[in-house]
């Protein structure tokens, strides 16, 4: 039941009714985001595949991209953009966060979009043919992986807010949950180079968290869903490089 | 660089007009509010996250599309797919009913659109995409027939009928569909 509360939260993929939006089946649920992760892995994975036979790769990439924020509705893209208006606007913390509840988009947010999902095509792009599906699984797995992280380690930055409801049932259990399915799927699919971007992506999402720490109060929703894009950026950008230096 | 270029200037020719509608349709279709509400979000002329992101993916798959163009059907599909982007705003313009009643350029055009106007430019796009690309453009025609449908039908589940913005959004999807569709058929048929 949890793996379907997080599959709620995190995607638009259709869902029992009547599950809990609170209590501590929000905390079992955290253990699930790796999960969730491959899921819609596997989804692109088998898009990928059968794109690739009508489509060129450049298409098919930019379809997997439509494909994965139609999957999750954008909502982490969506978090991505506040984070950008709100954390490069000089303005005091109070008002960073009232920034981030603004559904309009500033041009922080337009301009964070725009090189995110072009550095994210990029990346795609470039991809080897060989570890391509690995590498798309390992990448969303990851990306989820480290909001469980920065939601059971960094204080959160509001006094109410679905961010909120997870942190309160958030703990060391469903981190190392999440942890121990992260590493398990990353070595298991690109070896001693998944456990080296388990690595990148903690230190990545510190870095972040520190980051956000200095210009907000504490995290919120948006600034995990901004976390998950970066990480998903950055993994893309990374995993080939690993890949070639830490062949399985 | 060049396919960089073209796709910009697609955008500053059309004064960024249906890329403007496509933002606002998208922010409108994507938000959970009555038809009436969507409507009037519509003529809000700040954007949000949905039509961000869908004006970034789009353009994206413009330079996509245009990269993968083979060299021997580039020429055509650059003559096509903005013809048929326009041919899809006058076919929309007919089709299907119009959402508002305020006067203005939009509802002007939405009186003029009468079958025998839809079914000239129709001709015309088919005359074009005839000696543009033989008979692989009458597939390519009715894959934006097909396109056009689909998203008037969407956008009406949702909208209390179609405004100036869906028929920008309708252009710039259909523009984009044709740039990808012309070697795909070409290449299959």
């Amino acid at each position: 039941m949890s793996f379907f509360v997080a599959l709620q939260f995190l995607t638009h993929l259709p869902t029992p009714r009547g599950l809990p939006v609170a209590g501590p089946a929000l905390g079992r649920a955290l253990g699930w985001f790796p999960v969730v992760g491959l899921l819609l892995g596997a989804l692109l994975v088998a898009a990928d595949w059968l794109l690739s036979w009508l489509l060129p790769r450049g298409l098919v990439d930019v379809l997997l991209l439509v494909l994965l924020a139609l999957l999750t509705g954008g909502l982490h893209l969506d978090g991505f953009m506040d984070t950008c208006d709100g954390l490069f606007s000089l303005r005091s913390p109070a008002e960073r966060l009232a920034i981030f509840r603004d559904s309009r988009v500033g041009s922080f947010g337009v301009v964070g979009a725009a090189t995110l999902l072009l550095l994210q095509w990029a990346a795609l792009g470039a991809l080897p043919t060989a570890e391509r599906a690995a590498m798309l699984l390992v990448t969303l797995a990851l990306a989820r992986w480290t909001m469980v992280y920065a939601i059971v380690a960094f204080p959160y930055g509001r006094p109410e807010g679905l961010g909120r409801v997870f942190k309160e049932q958030a703990g060391g259990k469903a981190l190392l949950a999440a942890t121990l399915v992260a590493g398990v799927a990353a070595g298991l699919l690109l070896g001693a180079a998944g456990l080296a971007a388990l690595a990148l992506a903690a230190v990545a999402a510190w870095l972040f968290a520190h980051y956000c720490l200095g210009r907000l109060p504490g995290l919120t929703g948006d600034t995990y869903g901004a976390l998950d894009e970066l990480v998903e950026t950055l993994l893309l950008v990374a995993l080939p490089p690993l890949v070639r230096l830490l062949p399985s | 660089m060049v396919d960089a270029l073209l796709v910009a200037s697609l955008v500053v020719v059309s004064g960024a007009l249906h890329l403007d509608g496509l933002v606002d349709t998208c922010d409108a279709v994507c938000t959970r509010a009555s038809p009436a509400a969507r409507l009037a979000l519509m003529h809000d002329s700040r954007a949000h996250a949905p039509g961000a992101i869908v004006a970034c993916l789009v353009l994206l798959a413009k330079f996509a599309a245009l990269g993968a163009l083979p060299g021997a059907v580039r020429a055509p599909t650059l003559l096509v797919a903005p013809l048929l982007g326009r041919w899809a705003i006058v076919v929309a313009y007919w089709a299907y009913p119009y959402a508002r009643s305020t006067p203005g350029a939009s509802l002007a055009l939405k009186a003029q659109a009468t079958a025998p106007r839809a079914a000239a430019v129709t001709l015309f796009a088919l005359a074009v995409l005839a000696l543009a690309l033989g008979p692989a453009g009458l597939l390519v025609l009715a894959g934006a027939t097909a396109a056009v449908h689909l998203l008037a039908s969407g956008f009406r589940t949702r909208l209390p009928g179609l405004t100036g913005d869906t028929y920008g959004a309708i252009a710039e999807l259909v523009e984009t569909l044709t740039l990808a569709l012309v070697p795909l058929v070409t290449r299959t048929g």
